[in-house]
């Protein structure tokens, strides 16, 4: 459902809360699907910054000649991928409870953008290792056979993919990276006419750990099995990010 | 356009102008719907955008609860290639339902150049170009904006064009189509005579018989019903302190042309440069008090988080309450942030007051459009400003530390002479030797002057509607003059591409003899001729062989002033004896005073309006 709430006065000021001896941070968590993945990053930090303004977020703002509040976001999407599951980090001057300042901001967004929790973090986003994804993949010759293919990739004790990289000129060239180690949990079936793959994937957000971009497990596919190559009004592919977790790959991250 | 196949959009540059969804976008149930609108802005969507006017009617439409109006705007060049490929129809951006479901297409005409993209909209909707092929199943068209002041060269491909401003023209129309459909005595034909006849403001151009003289010329229009004006009175809001004002903005998920608050704060404008046709066309002046643009633009800040207010007119310095109103709003804009910008400024009106308040001003670059090069030239075009004006002003910027600036003049205004090109050199010159003299110049730094001149192109209900445009030769001659003037290395000299303004000025002033060159530009796949990349002008010069149309006709002619104009079935308020004694001024280079100190009678006050500069009107 959309939010449509009359505008004009808001109903409360964020005066309303105490200043903090010291700013806090606040975790939000948040997703952003449909319509929204098409999205760019970039985009969606000037979006965030307005939609906080609107909510009358009580952002900590940076002294200084231009000030600006900071938003720390995990785990960046490529354009084209959804998610469930993004972290964004504020920090606020003032003493409003998370999940009251959500409130406010889920009457400033669509249900695509909506907010799913808040709370005061107690772990990094360096902490963040592991992510869940959804591939729903729509392609002529989809079928049992193709399912099990897939896996077969998947798991195998190589997985090569082509990635994208930089010689010393910034020159873009492809190389061969084997990602079999930063991939785990693989399922893959037939269901309903859709290819669905279910994989954790290595995520880092500062490149302690190698950071796996799902657009190139599809790449990969494509490269090696053909699919997704015939009439696009017919094929498509989905994919969306579903849980992000800790180094062991199954507690969930918080 | 809303696409909703993800392969598709994943095969484009920046989908983020198809998906849509974005937040305070307007949906509506179906089933409460009695007539449904896709306004449709002939240009990119982060274009589009930005325009305020479309933000308006968009709101104004929607506050009627049985109308859903939707937004449509022209697909990229790659996504519209792949439309064509993929046979996906234009869509409007809310529903992403096919334009040609709907029961009105209104199309905003802001620029000349964007015809071609208007065309090429309905082609990609699948919606036949010419009304008069357009059966009863086809949605209605009509356009406004600036262009459908002389709607002639597109008249051919609308139903109707509404004249002047929409607000409550737009719909009292929607209401007369959906009581029509509903008593059951709908026909297209029926609705549209009975919409021209009733509905002040708008244009049925079918309902019209042109006759011509032997020599080209108009020799008459005539309304075929005796009950349709001979001429149609464009519309206007009276009270803006009144007219609707959108509560709720539709806030773009991408970067957008104007990503700010644009504070609407008067219309039309008290001076009457000769040349310009907003100035003309938007009479007479409304302003709105500040007590009412405070609470809008507080209103607009909680609903946006924009971070920044533009004031936006013609010539915003010219708001008698300019003081009152920046005042009441650094009240509350500084403490959160929020900045205000200026669109432009007049020299004469530039203060050290204005500058310190102004964030734009501040920090950008100073920027002053003096138009004409010599004191007798902007005499005749009525710019009332003067060189020690100009000077002042640099010098203000100067002392608060700004080394560069831009002046902006326009080539082969009426009456010009190389002499009045020099004075645009010497003009910049001036201004280099004024930072060199300023004591409070930033020291050490040198000053850099950018000249940037436009052509001139004689528009409709101007006081130079009768002007002829320099041809290709003459601009380019003066242009390389000009070029050989300036030999400073601190003054850079851009100029705009003439062969864009003369297929301009050739559309400006066109007429419906020029409906089949457009279609076949169309046919040809014209589209963003207002994009420089888009541009060719040799195709154009083809286009207009091909259809055997002797383009300078329209563009490098005389016209006589007792010639029946293509727009004389307009009435813009302002009356041609006006324009003809404003152009009677212009060779005497005697100037006009403004609106504000003293009405030269341009007959506008006919239409009322408060706040206004204008005498009562008074029956005739």
């Amino acid at each position: 459902m959309v939010s449509e709430k009359d505008r004009g006065l808001k109903p409360y000021s964020k005066t309303d809360y105490p200043m903090l001896p010291e700013p806090k941070f606040i975790r939000f968590k948040f997703r952003k699907v449909g319509d929204l993945q098409f999205i760019s990053h970039r985009d969606l930090l000037s979006v965030m910054t307005k939609i906080f303004v609107r909510a009358q977020a009580p952002l900590w703002y940076s002294k200084g000649f231009n000030p600006h509040a900071k938003l720390i976001f995990a785990l960046p999407l490529s354009v084209g991928v959804q998610s469930e599951c993004e972290y964004l980090d504020v920090r606020v001057e003032r003493a409003i409870p998370p999940l009251e300042l959500m409130e406010h901001i889920n009457a400033e967004v669509t249900e695509e953008l909506r907010f799913i929790d808040a709370y005061y973090p107690e772990t990094a986003l360096e902490d963040i290792y592991w992510a869940e994804y959804d591939f729903e993949i729509g392609t002529e010759g989809a079928d049992e056979n193709m399912a099990s293919e897939i896996e077969g990739l998947l798991t195998a004790e190589q997985v090569i993919i082509l990635k994208k990289a930089k010689d010393k000129r910034e020159k873009i060239y492809f190389k061969e990276v084997d990602i079999a180690p930063y991939v785990r949990d693989v399922s893959v079936k037939f269901d309903g006419g859709l290819i669905k793959i279910n994989a954790k994937l290595s995520a880092s957000i500062n490149q302690t750990h190698p950071h796996i971009n799902p657009e190139n497990i599809v790449t990969m596919l494509k490269d090696k099995l053909g699919i997704l190559s015939g009439d696009v009004m017919r094929e498509q592919y989905d994919i969306i990010r579903t849980r992000i977790y800790f180094e062991d790959g199954k507690t969930d991250f918080r | 356009m809303k696409i909703k196949n993800t392969t598709v959009l994943k095969s484009v540059e920046k989908p983020g102008r198809y998906s849509a969804g974005e937040f305070g976008q307007i949906i509506k149930d179906k089933k409460d719907i009695k007539a449904r609108w896709a306004f449709c802005f002939p240009d990119t969507y982060e274009i589009g955008m930005s325009n305020l006017g479309v933000r308006i009617l968009y709101g104004a439409l929607n506050s009627e609860p049985d109308i859903w109006c939707e937004r449509a705007y022209a697909p990229w060049t790659d996504m519209q290639q792949k439309m064509r490929e993929h046979n996906i129809p234009l869509t409007a951006h809310e529903s992403g339902d096919p334009l040609s479901d709907f029961d009105i297409i209104g199309i905003t005409l802001q620029y000349e150049m964007c015809y071609t993209t208007t065309l090429q909209m309905l082609s990609l909707a699948g919606i036949s170009l010419y009304a008069k092929d357009r059966g009863e199943d086809f949605p209605i068209i009509i356009g406004g904006g600036p262009c459908a002041y002389n709607p002639e060269p597109i008249a051919d491909f609308f139903d109707c064009f509404s004249i002047g401003e929409g607000e409550e023209n737009l719909i009292e129309f929607t209401r007369l189509y959906i009581e029509m459909k509903e008593n059951g005595t709908y026909t297209k034909k029926d609705f549209l005579h009975r919409a021209a006849a009733e509905i002040g403001g708008i244009y049925v151009p079918s309902l019209y018989d042109i006759k011509y003289n032997a020599d080209g010329t108009i020799e008459s229009y005539t309304p075929v019903y005796e009950d349709v004006p001979k001429r149609v009175l464009k519309r206007i809001m009276t009270d803006m302190d009144k007219a609707y004002f959108p509560k709720k903005v539709v806030m773009p998920y991408i970067e957008t042309v104007h990503d700010r608050i644009m504070l609407e704060v008067y219309r039309g404008c008290i001076r009457g440069c000769r040349f310009c046709q907003a100035g003309m066309v938007y009479r007479p002046v409304r302003e709105k008090t500040p007590e009412v643009l405070c609470e809008q633009a507080k209103c607009l800040y909680e609903a946006t988080g924009y971070d920044e207010i533009s004031l936006s007119s013609l010539s915003i310095s010219d708001y008698s309450r300019l003081s009152e109103l920046t005042d009441g709003l650094l009240e509350w804009t500084d403490e959160n942030m929020v900045s205000l910008s200026l669109p432009s400024l007049r020299v004469d009106s530039f203060t050290k007051e204005l500058m310190d308040k102004i964030s734009t001003v501040r920090a950008g670059s100073l920027t002053f459009a003096p138009e004409a090069g010599s004191q007798r030239l902007r005499d005749v075009i009525n710019k009332n400003v003067c060189e020690e004006d100009l000077l002042r002003a640099v010098n203000v910027g100067f002392d608060a530390g700004k080394t560069s600036c831009k002046l902006y003049f326009m080539m082969g205004l009426p009456t010009e002479t190389y002499e009045d090109l020099d004075g645009i050199a010497e003009l910049a010159k001036a201004v280099i030797e004024a930072y060199y003299q300023n004591p409070n110049r930033q020291k050490g730094r040198a000053p850099s002057v950018t000249v940037s001149v436009s052509c001139f192109i004689p528009k409709p209900f101007t006081p130079f509607q009768w002007e002829a445009q320099d041809s290709m030769e003459t601009f380019v001659e003066k242009q390389k003059y000009l070029e050989s003037k300036i030999t400073d290395r601190k003054i850079r000299y851009v100029h705009h591409d003439a062969r864009v303004s003369h297929v301009e000025a050739i559309l400006a002033r066109g007429d419906r003899r020029l409906a089949p060159a457009l279609a076949l530009a169309c046919e040809r796949g014209f589209c963003f001729d207002a994009w420089d990349e888009f541009f060719h002008y040799d195709e154009w010069i083809k286009v207009f062989d091909d259809c055997g149309i002797d383009y300078n006709f329209y563009s490098n002619r005389v016209w006589g002033e007792d010639e029946v104009l293509p727009w004389d079935v307009i009435d813009c308020g302002v009356t041609k004896e006006f324009l003809k004694r404003e152009r009677g001024n212009a060779y005497a280079e005697k100037t006009t005073p403004s609106c504000r100190e003293k009405c030269s009678g341009c007959g506008v006050n006919k239409l009322g309006g408060e706040r206004t500069w204008c005498p009562k009107k008074t029956e005739a």
